[in-house]
């Protein structure tokens, strides 16, 4: 063999042994607007938010032979709510507290992590220190509740992976290695700010919603335009109207600081071909208007945004529950979806009523009220909602109200099937006997408000609190519902096998015949389904893989806990379970 | 005369007084004057409430705060003023959630239901300390003596307003 040939083949033998992978591809603007079928790009899947994969190696004929193929154990520092990414061959896994894991899509090797504090950062990167924070940095050691600390989903673009944190910061980490490329400040974490929804890339620019603004400050709360280059701030949208501003009136005359809430929690939808961003906002707060001190609209909370992801303008909105009064978040996913030629765009909120608007105009198209609330009056022609009598909370005074502050519907979010025009709703059956309090109307209070609770089953369910509900659109007619005892405790992944995949508290992960709603196959893990599954493939062959967590507040700890106490879980467990089906 | 509420714990099923604020939300004045009430009436009653004598140690409470940053701070937030779905612990929605209860009610709850993402997975010694911190944070006063379960277990001991 020639004598130089020889080391540059051991050498290339010797890397190749190191399992070095070659840089991933970058994540262009193509790529993010016609996503390869067996990558997953958006938390949602595509632009368009479906949580459809159009895979269909794994079908309804052959899914009973689905196997696992890896697992893997999440930290446990917190509440995981994992939407992983899959590029490449490449899975990227959000954990709670920031930390971020790159592992083989196929063999669920660790290719890099990222720990925030302890991974090495690029030089000028910038990162927070616990010294920075002073009193508002959490103890390394300490358990993240739902409060603080919960990573839902990330983004990828070019050769980044971007995500925002509990320090109300955004992060960008290079994709071929975890190292810390910028960390941008976006506010005062000091303040109550904080991130639970990650970036979402629209037309060139990481767009970012904040949370954290449930006491009253001398600020509110907002979406952000991000150069993904640098972090550098290019906008900042309120989702409060500002006193002087318009709909600024909305608020009667309350000032600044007592405009509290509408968080934006839950990560939006970009659509290429109307250069909108769809982001939805949360209730004002305190919940009640009568701890609120204001009857009014209060804009822009428990609507949908529509921003120009450039500038920050808000090009319309709409608000759902104007003046809502009693939690009940129209916060979540906006799916895009076209009916007929119209661009449209599908969501719902905590109470159950499905709306449709047209996603060029904001104008109303449609609502259906799925028939498990009891708490307003919603006329389908216009799409306008009233409290029904006697149900506007008053202090001390008990309501006995559907749902509970929980929600029907909260982050686990929906998934569409173009295949039979079917959405699958997770949905939580339940109600409350809710006491609304007051709160202390000064700086650093306000606040939610406290109420006391006493949660209860929903009268029309029966012993169930789970429902996969599965409503054909744009009519909104029920195709079927599938019921279980417990909760359901994922998002819904829709297949072009025919299938929709999620989990419920009772640590059962199962695939559904999209049609009929029969489940076909089911398996089990080491705690709650938990956080978003996705599909994906590599070199194909296809892969489902479904997170689990142990953690969550009401919405995912408290109601198993009171309404159905004989199901038990292990107190850690947070993971995530990949299968396919055998060679 | 204002009597103190008897409020429902959550799996609790007896009847209820209702609690009626005549205002609409609590400004800093008259959340002042609404205590000066409370307390100005329940002045008798109180003087013999252990909570007002001291029922827990600085120790204990010192413990409690290094404990609550570790487990409960995320949700209820440094300050415990709360966050999103976690109710303040102190102040006016402390009261209004807990007055009138029974001081073993609430511990019961904190060491059962408590961290919602672990329940009940702390040890005794910490809730008792978590309990501590809290009624310091409320501004009852501090004892020589701690705060243990022979107490709690003892003669019931009625949640009312702190000292002003």
């Amino acid at each position: 063999m020639n004598r130089t040939v020889f080391p540059l083949l051991l050498l290339l033998l010797t890397i190749e042994s190191y399992g070095q992978t070659p840089p991933l591809a970058p994540v262009t603007d193509a790529l993010l607007q016609a996503p390869p079928a067996g990558s997953w790009l958006h938390w949602r899947g595509g632009a368009n938010a479906w949580g459809y994969s159009s895979l269909d190696q794994i079908n309804r004929d052959n899914v009973a032979q689905l196997r696992l193929v890896w697992s893997w154990a999440m930290d446990d520092t917190g509440a995981g709510e994992a939407a992983p990414l899959v590029h490449d061959g490449v899975l990227f896994l959000p954990n709670p507290r920031g930390v971020i894991q790159a592992l083989d899509a196929a063999s669920g090797d660790l290719l890099w992590e990222y720990r925030p504090g302890r991974t090495p950062a690029a030089a000028g990167a910038n990162p927070i220190t616990a010294a920075e924070l002073g009193d508002a940095a959490m103890s390394p050691t300490a358990y993240a509740g739902v409060g603080r600390g919960v990573q839902k989903n990330i983004a990828l673009y070019g050769t980044a992976v971007y995500a925002a944190t509990e320090n109300a910061s955004i992060v960008a980490l290079d994709a071929s290695t975890g190292t810390l490329l910028w960390e941008q400040r976006v506010a005062d974490p000091a303040l109550g700010y904080h991130y639970t929804a990650g970036p979402i890339v629209a037309n060139g620019v990481l767009v970012t919603g904040i949370t954290g603004c449930t006491r009253y400050k001398e600020d509110v709360c907002f979406i952000t335009g991000h150069d993904p280059d640098t972090g550098a701030e290019l906008w900042r949208t309120s989702t409060v109207a500002r006193p002087g501003e318009a709909g600024g009136d909305s608020w009667g005359d309350l000032p600044l600081q007592f405009r509290a809430g509408s968080d934006a929690w839950i990560a939006g939808s970009y659509d290429p071909e109307t250069n909108l961003v769809y982001w939805g906002t949360a209730q004002a707060k305190p919940w009640a208007r009568v701890a609120r001190g204001t009857d009014g609209a209060a804009l822009y909370t428990n609507s949908t945004l529509a921003l120009d992801p450039l500038t920050g303008d808000m090009v319309w909105y709409y608000q759902h529950l104007p003046g809502e009064s009693h939690d009940m978040d129209e916060a979540f996913e906006n799916l895009l979806i076209d009916i007929g030629g119209r661009r449209s765009l599908f969501k719902i909120g905590k109470l159950g009523i499905l709306w449709q608007l047209d996603r060029e105009t904001g104008g109303y198209i449609q609502a259906v009220d799925l028939g498990y609330q009891n708490i307003v009056n919603l006329d389908p022609v216009t799409g306008t909602v009233r409290y029904r009598d006697g149900m506007l909370p008053r202090i001390g005074v008990e309501l006995d109200m559907c749902p509970s502050t929980s929600g029907f519907k909260s982050w686990r979010a929906m998934a569409y099937t173009p295949q039979f025009n079917l959405l699958y709703i997770p949905m939580t059956l339940n109600c409350e006997l809710a006491t609304f309090g007051p709160v202390e109307q000064v700086l650093g209070g306000g606040g939610t408000g406290p109420v006391r609770r006493i949660n209860t089953p929903h009268p029309d369910a029966g012993d169930d609190l789970g429902e996969i509900l599965a409503v054909r659109i744009p009519g909104g007619n029920v195709a079927w519902r599938y019921r279980s005892r417990p909760t359901i405790n994922t998002a819904t992944l829709a297949t072009a096998g025919g299938l929709v995949f999620a989990g419920d508290w009772d640590r059962y992960v199962y695939a559904l015949d999209a049609e009929t709603g029969e489940k076909l196959w089911q398996s089990r893990v080491s705690t709650s389904a938990q956080g978003f599954p996705i599909s994906y493939s590599v070199d194909g062959k296809q892969y489902i893989a479904l997170p689990a967590a142990s953690s969550g507040a009401s919405w995912a700890s408290m109601l198993p806990r009171d309404l159905s106490p004989e199901l038990r879980r292990p107190r850690g467990g947070n993971s995530l379970h990949v299968f396919a089906l055998p060679d | 005369m204002y009597l103190p509420c008897l409020t429902r714990s959550y799996r609790q099923t007896g009847p209820m007084k209702k609690y009626t604020y005549p205002i609409y939300s609590v400004s800093r004045g008259r959340l002042l004057g609404i205590l000066l009430l409370i307390v100005g009436s329940l002045a008798a009653a109180q003087d013999g409430n252990p909570l007002l004598q001291g029922l827990y140690s600085e120790a204990q409470a010192a413990r409690g705060a290094l404990a609550y940053g570790e487990n409960c701070a995320s949700c209820h937030a440094n300050d415990l003023r709360g966050n999103s779905n976690s109710p303040a612990l102190t102040g006016l929605s402390f009261l209004f959630l807990w007055e009138g209860r029974d001081l073993a009610e609430l511990f019961t709850r904190l060491s059962t239901d408590m961290p919602t993402d672990r329940p009940g997975s702390l040890p005794t010694d910490t809730y008792l300390d978590l309990l501590a911190f809290l009624l310091q944070h409320n501004g009852y006063p501090a004892s020589t003596a701690s705060l243990d379960m022979a107490r709690l277990a003892g003669e019931p001991v009625t949640i009312v307003p702190p000292p002003q």
